[in-house]
């Protein structure tokens, strides 16, 4: 596993990251992880930051309804996409200035240390 | 449309009977929400991504309360669901809002293999996002897309380089592509090939993109030279985006038209 200089990046790396976690059945623990270090960077009354956190949401939804170990491959999949795709808004945003270098940074370093350090 | 996205009570005061978000994507990870309800939900006509998914509250669906669906150019949702502001998805603690996002995976670092980043140049065409949200029952519902069509004729294409146009293409089931170089001295290399986009770090030596070529680059003569190609899913298969590749900067009429339907 590698860790990522910016949000695209980590992106492009969200499959490869998350299938190490997913083969030693840790995929569910590593997603709670994240959501729950991350969904308060991105206040409810920060309405230009929503994009993000509806994809926090989305992730700790995922979290919850998977099952511990490992599980189809399926839950893989769907994983890596939402990571990805949250990657990617953020990316965006923080370009735009819908969101703060802060929180971009912020949300880097967790995406770094739960989802891409072994 | 861009961020922060225009919101739906608006049309709900005003007495609109639906809500359209019609956008070309920002980026890869675009999500909209709306916070109101809706009687039925289909894709839009001009929707360049064919796969959109929608979450929504509900109170059966534990843990999360986060039920999901996912609707097409074949198959809308037709039934009332409610924005839940009052509730809150579980376990993040947030609204009930409903959630839409393309399932589609769009790329725009994709390069093509062979790509020379110091001799060639790409172009993209953001996926349109289109969905329909109505706010009261309609008597009929069709989700089919319009038939698209691309037209480019002149292009910035690099010295002694390759410029590669890339068109979304998700869920069509029939092209039809006209090329004519009308370059009065100059012969064109026009190639086509369609891409699946993959999850992937597309810096690295070994992006993880599915290609394939449906016209190999070849030279077409200037003055008139043409190639017309036919792409259909029951015999190319079915693909993200389509990747032309051209050498001159034309003029070389470029006419690319795509079907839901598999025309035979």
């Amino acid at each position: 596993m590698t860790t990522a200089a910016t949000l695209a990046i980590a992106a492009g790396q969200a499959f490869d990251n998350l299938q190490v976690r997913y083969v030693i059945g840790s995929l569910k623990l590593v997603l709670q992880n994240f959501w729950s270090a991350t969904i308060d960077l991105f206040p409810q009354s920060d309405a230009n930051s929503h994009p993000v956190s509806n994809w926090i949401v989305i992730i700790a939804a995922q979290a919850a309804s998977i099952s511990t170990g490992v599980g189809p491959l399926q839950d893989l999949t769907a994983a890596a996409t939402a990571v990805y795709k949250l990657c990617w808004m953020a990316s965006f945003l923080q370009g735009t200035g819908g969101i703060t270098n802060t929180q971009a940074l912020a949300l880097l370093g967790a995406y770094n240390s739960i989802i891409a350090v072994p | 449309m861009s961020f922060p996205q225009p919101q739906p009570t608006p049309y709900v005061v005003n007495n609109y009977q639906f809500f359209d978000i019609n956008t070309p994507l920002s980026c890869p990870g675009d999500i909209y929400e709306s916070n109101q309800g809706g009687h039925m939900f289909c894709v839009g006509p001009q929707s360049d991504i064919a796969n959109i998914n929608m979450a929504y509250f509900d109170d059966q669906a534990a843990p999360s309360l986060l039920r999901q669906t996912t609707i097409s150019p074949t198959r809308s949702f037709v039934g009332e669901i409610y924005a839940r502001n009052e509730s809150r998805y579980a376990p993040a603690d947030r609204p009930g809002v409903i959630l839409y996002w393309p399932a589609d995976i769009y790329d725009p670092n994709f390069r093509p293999r062979g790509f020379s980043t110091d001799d060639d140049s790409i172009e993209f065409v953001a996926p349109q996002f289109n969905v329909i949200q109505y706010f009261a029952p309609v008597s009929s519902l069709v989700p089919q897309r319009i038939d698209k069509e691309f037209t480019f004729q002149n292009y910035i294409v690099p010295t002694g380089g390759v410029l590669y146009l890339v068109i979304p293409y998700y869920g069509r089931k029939y092209c039809y592509i006209n090329f004519t170089n009308r370059n009065a001295t100059s012969a064109n290399t026009f190639g086509i090939s369609a891409v699946n986009y993959a999850i992937t770090q597309d810096d690295g030596s070994n992006p993880y993109h599915q290609q394939t070529t449906i016209h190999a680059p070849a030279s077409v003569s200037a003055n008139g030279g043409t190639v017309t190609q036919i792409v259909k899913a029951g015999t190319q298969g079915m693909f993200d985006a389509l990747v032309f590749s051209l050498t001159q900067s034309g003029p070389a009429p470029l006419r690319i038209t795509m079907s839901d339907q598999d025309a035979s």
